[in-house]
């Protein structure tokens, strides 16, 4: 028999909910992604001075 | 440090297609700079520390929204697979880096043109499967995704490029959904990016030098690209990119081949 894996599942989900729901983020999301901007433009500051 | 902004936009576009269909930056990106005048080693090591970086974020943020779920504890199916893809894809990008560094010439024509047919007719045919078996069932087989990995790998040793189309549309021909399958190719592209970058820091104690000009514009528009890409996963169903992935792979394939003639 093959093996077969459980991948999608959550992703699935999620795509029988009305867009309005998929629209919507946690705020921890919104957290991460100022986290991750932070990153991006020190990384842009760290270029600025060594290349 | 210099910020070319037609490099930036490039990066933003090139980076928004790769984070959502899986495949196309390096492919894409790097005959362009070519093109522009850049020499390969200005071009390849930017490429790969751009896509490590990228392609962690974006993977990050597949899972954050749900496009994916990773486990490490303890590993679940999609980490398990994208492990695997990684591994191949490692061992792919040494062979290459090494085979290029001593210089053993393959025959280059004949080997993109495999990998353009190649990805061409992975495209179409995952596109008739669509619309021939309208899937449903979303249980994928693992012999598959390790067969179309190692294949993968392969092409990346030879040097004809092609790792994320074969890893994507190897996943969509196993069965794994294309939500998840863009991100576990994301990050298994991460993984193989870094490995490449030290093995061009090993290259480059032995004398060669690698030039990071175009690094602060590649990484100033691929960045923001992978951070916003997989809320634009999570929002549109799957079944437009059920679509999406193998037309725009099939466009990479016939684009790879009229770059040939």
């Amino acid at each position: 028999m093959k093996k077969r894996l459980e991948i999608g599942t959550e992703a699935k989900e999620l795509d029988e909910k009305p867009i309005i729901e998929r629209i919507k983020i946690k705020k921890y999301s919104i957290n991460k992604i100022i986290v991750a901007l932070l990153f991006y433009f020190l990384m842009l500051f760290l270029f600025s001075i060594y290349l | 440090m210099e910020l070319i902004i037609s490099i930036i936009i490039l990066a933003f576009l090139f980076e928004m297609v790769d984070s959502t269909a899986g495949m196309g930056f390096g492919t894409s990106l790097a005959p362009i700079l070519f093109l522009f005048g850049y020499k390969p080693l200005q071009v390849v090591p930017v490429l790969l520390i751009s896509e490590t970086i990228t392609g962690f974020i974006d993977s990050f943020f597949a899972h954050e929204f749900k496009n994916v779920h990773f486990s490490f504890h303890p590993f679940n199916d999609s980490t398990k697979i994208t492990l695997i893809i990684a591994f191949f894809g490692c061992f792919g990008i040494f062979l290459s880096i090494i085979i290029s560094y001593y210089g053993i010439q393959f025959p280059i024509y004949f080997i993109k043109l495999y990998v353009a047919i190649l990805v061409l007719i992975m495209g179409t045919l995952s596109l008739m499967k669509v619309r021939l078996m309208r899937i449903k069932q979303y249980r994928s087989q693992l012999k598959m995704v390790i067969a179309f990995s190692v294949l993968a790998g392969f092409n990346k040793g030879i040097g004809g490029g092609g790792y994320g189309p074969v890893v994507t549309l190897g996943q969509l021909f196993s069965g794994v959904y294309e939500k998840s399958a863009t991100a576990i190719a994301s990050f298994a592209e991460a993984v193989t990016s870094l490995v490449g970058f030290f093995t061009f820091i090993l290259i480059s104690i032995s004398g060669v030098e690698i030039d990071l000009m175009l690094l602060p514009s590649i990484f100033a528009g691929g960045f923001i690209a992978a951070l916003f890409a997989p809320y634009l996963v999570r929002i549109f169903p799957n079944k437009i990119w059920r679509y999406v992935i193998p037309i725009y792979a099939s466009s990479v394939g016939i684009i790879l081949l009229f770059n040939l003639f």
